[in-house]
């Protein structure tokens, strides 16, 4: 495509007039830019995180507006759309950050959970190996009772066969008394 | 004529080629506005490309403005294709900030779910924990018993009242170990699980003592009385530690004790077996009374609240028993399991244990010796206390 060199360069680019979204003209565009920054503050973000798409949407709308001044319909609806754009995409920023922060958040809670599951596991080995000792104790202790009940049974079946036979009950005698 | 012609064409044909030459020089192909080679260039970014996996919609918006902004373009339409053109650079950068919002999001859902997967079984962990705590707890305490126990003696010889007061005992005993086991294995049949060894155990040596004792033995078998009971206390202790939800039981107890306390009817007490209210008078004859029914659906009442206790019915006579009275009162007692098993559908009710004399609260000679005709529902407490 060929023109003459002389043709006016319609690509102005955006506009370097610091312009403030308070100062623009009412409309949706104004109020999506609003938005965006009311959720961005809501979010404690940081200034800087919408300052470019934004500044971009601000800076479009003024394009839009003096478009408009000039009679040119058809591109100021075009800048209008070029800064709803730069707002939505301000918000998808918003939202990102902040998906990415509860992603974060959640990584950190599997952390700290991940490091409680260890250290129960660890306690819980530590528990059961401590209740095997014991189980062995328990069942030394208990097959040397066993041992002493058994004898104790056997002195008294040997008390109730004497008594149905009406035999006289040997005197007991103490234990490491008088046997030598 | 012809001389005055040529320069005058001559002046012609330069006057042509330099307007030629000013034309040529003064036009150029329009260049593509710098924007759309940075559309170009931001659409081969990386993040782009991420983006057109995880935002395909925004992604393929942001192209479609491309290609109008390029359309633009050909139809000579330079501003608008300017302004197309940086509303698809912002139509890339919205989506690369929505694909970043999907990876986030599925990662958190990755990891919620890992983290949920890690709470259960830190839940699962702690429950074990405690159940390990509390077995260790149990074991310092049987090794401490076992220990620190004096050394069994045998009962020595005794004669005349000595012997019928062991006699007396022994019944007691056997009586109690008897209710012990029962209690063991109705535990046991609540939780549809097998009785453990020691609760098997525990019934050989009740079935043993029986049959010391329908042999009519010269002398009491005081000592395998004891031995017998302690052994049904054992079974239903380790039934009892067998528990599948030991959290759950904490504390019921209280809660019950409380809870027959207010009802009103009987003594609510504690023993080995769990909570026992008594109640007296509930027979009119052979058939419950209307003063007994009262009382037996306040006790019902109460039961329904605390399901986790199974129930055992035991029967005490003033008299021992004959089998003319044993047949009378065993009717008495299936009539009380039935009113009682009515009022509480599936629960586990054992059936009705008689109990003779054998567990007398005053002297069966004395003039109160009616009070020992009584009827104990046993709550049998689900987990050690």
């Amino acid at each position: 495509m060929w023109v003459c060199a002389g043709a006016s360069d319609a690509s102005s680019g955006s506009s370097t007039a610091k312009i403030q979204a308070s100062d623009l003209e009412p409309g949706p565009l104004k109020r999506q830019i609003l938005d965006v920054q009311k959720q961005s503050r809501a979010g404690g973000h940081p200034r800087s995180l919408v300052e470019g798409p934004l500044g971009e949407a601000v800076a479009a709308a003024e394009r839009a507006r003096g478009a408009r001044a000039a009679g040119d319909k058809w591109h100021s609806g075009l800048l209008t759309k070029l800064g709803m754009q730069w707002a939505r995409c301000g918000g998808a920023v918003v939202r990102a950050t902040e998906a990415e922060a509860k992603s974060r958040a959640e990584a950190k809670r599997l952390r700290e959970l991940t490091t409680q599951l260890e250290r129960a596991e660890a306690l819980l080995a530590e528990h059961q190996a401590r209740l095997g000792r014991l189980q062995a104790e328990v069942a030394k202790a208990e097959k040397k009772a066993a041992a002493a009940a058994e004898v104790v049974a056997g002195r008294e079946v040997g008390r109730l066969e004497r008594a149905s036979k009406g035999q006289r009950p040997k005197s007991r005698r103490k234990s490491g008394g008088g046997s030598r | 004529m012809s001389s005055s012609v040529r320069p005058a064409k001559a002046s012609l044909t330069i006057s042509a080629l330099i307007v030629a030459a000013l034309w040529a020089a003064g036009c150029a192909p329009i260049p593509h506005p710098e924007v759309l080679n940075q559309v170009d260039s931001v659409r081969q970014a990386t993040a782009t490309l991420e983006a057109r996996k995880h935002a395909p919609t925004a992604y393929a918006k942001a192209e479609k403005l491309r290609h109008e902004a390029r359309a633009a373009f050909a139809n000579d339409d330079l501003a608008g294709s300017q302004i197309i053109a940086e509303q698809a650079l912002a139509a890339y950068a919205e989506a690369v900030a929505l694909a970043r919002i999907v990876r986030a999001e599925g990662q958190r859902v990755g990891l919620a779910a890992d983290a949920t997967a890690a709470e259960k079984r830190l839940a699962a962990l702690d429950v074990e924990h405690q159940k390990v705590a509390a077995d260790i707890a149990a074991l310092q305490g049987q090794l401490r018993v076992l220990r620190d126990a004096e050394p069994i003696q045998s009962s020595p010889a005794a004669k005349g009242d000595r012997e019928r007061a062991r006699g007396q005992a022994v019944k007691t005993l056997q009586l109690q170990a008897r209710l012990l086991c029962v209690a063991g294995r109705l535990l046991t049949q609540s939780r549809g699980g097998t009785p453990p060894k020691e609760l098997t155990d525990a019934a050989s040596a009740l079935a043993e003592l029986d049959e010391w004792l329908a042999r009519g033995p010269a002398a009491a078998p005081i000592d395998q009385a004891t031995r017998a009971r302690a052994a049904c206390l054992r079974g239903l202790t380790v039934v009892r530690r067998a528990d599948p939800d030991p959290a759950q039981a904490t504390g019921a107890d209280d809660a019950l004790l409380t809870a027959l306390s207010k009802a009103g009817y009987g003594r609510p007490l504690r023993d080995d077996r769990g909570v026992v209210v008594t109640l007296r008078d509930l027979f009119a004859g052979d058939a419950i009374g209307t003063a007994g029914a009262k009382a037996l659906a306040a006790v019902a009442e109460v039961a329904k609240q605390h399901k986790s206790f199974p129930i055992m019915v035991v029967l005490h006579q003033r008299r021992p028993l004959d089998p003319r009275t044993e047949k009378r009162w065993r009717a008495r007692g299936a009539a009380l399991v039935a009113a009682l098993k009515q009022q509480l559908g599936d629960r586990p009710v054992s059936p009705a244990q008689v109990a003779g004399a054998a567990a007398p609260l005053v002297d069966p000679q004395g003039p109160y010796s009616h009070r020992n005709e009584r009827v104990d529902i046993v709550f049998i407490t689900p987990r050690s206390l």
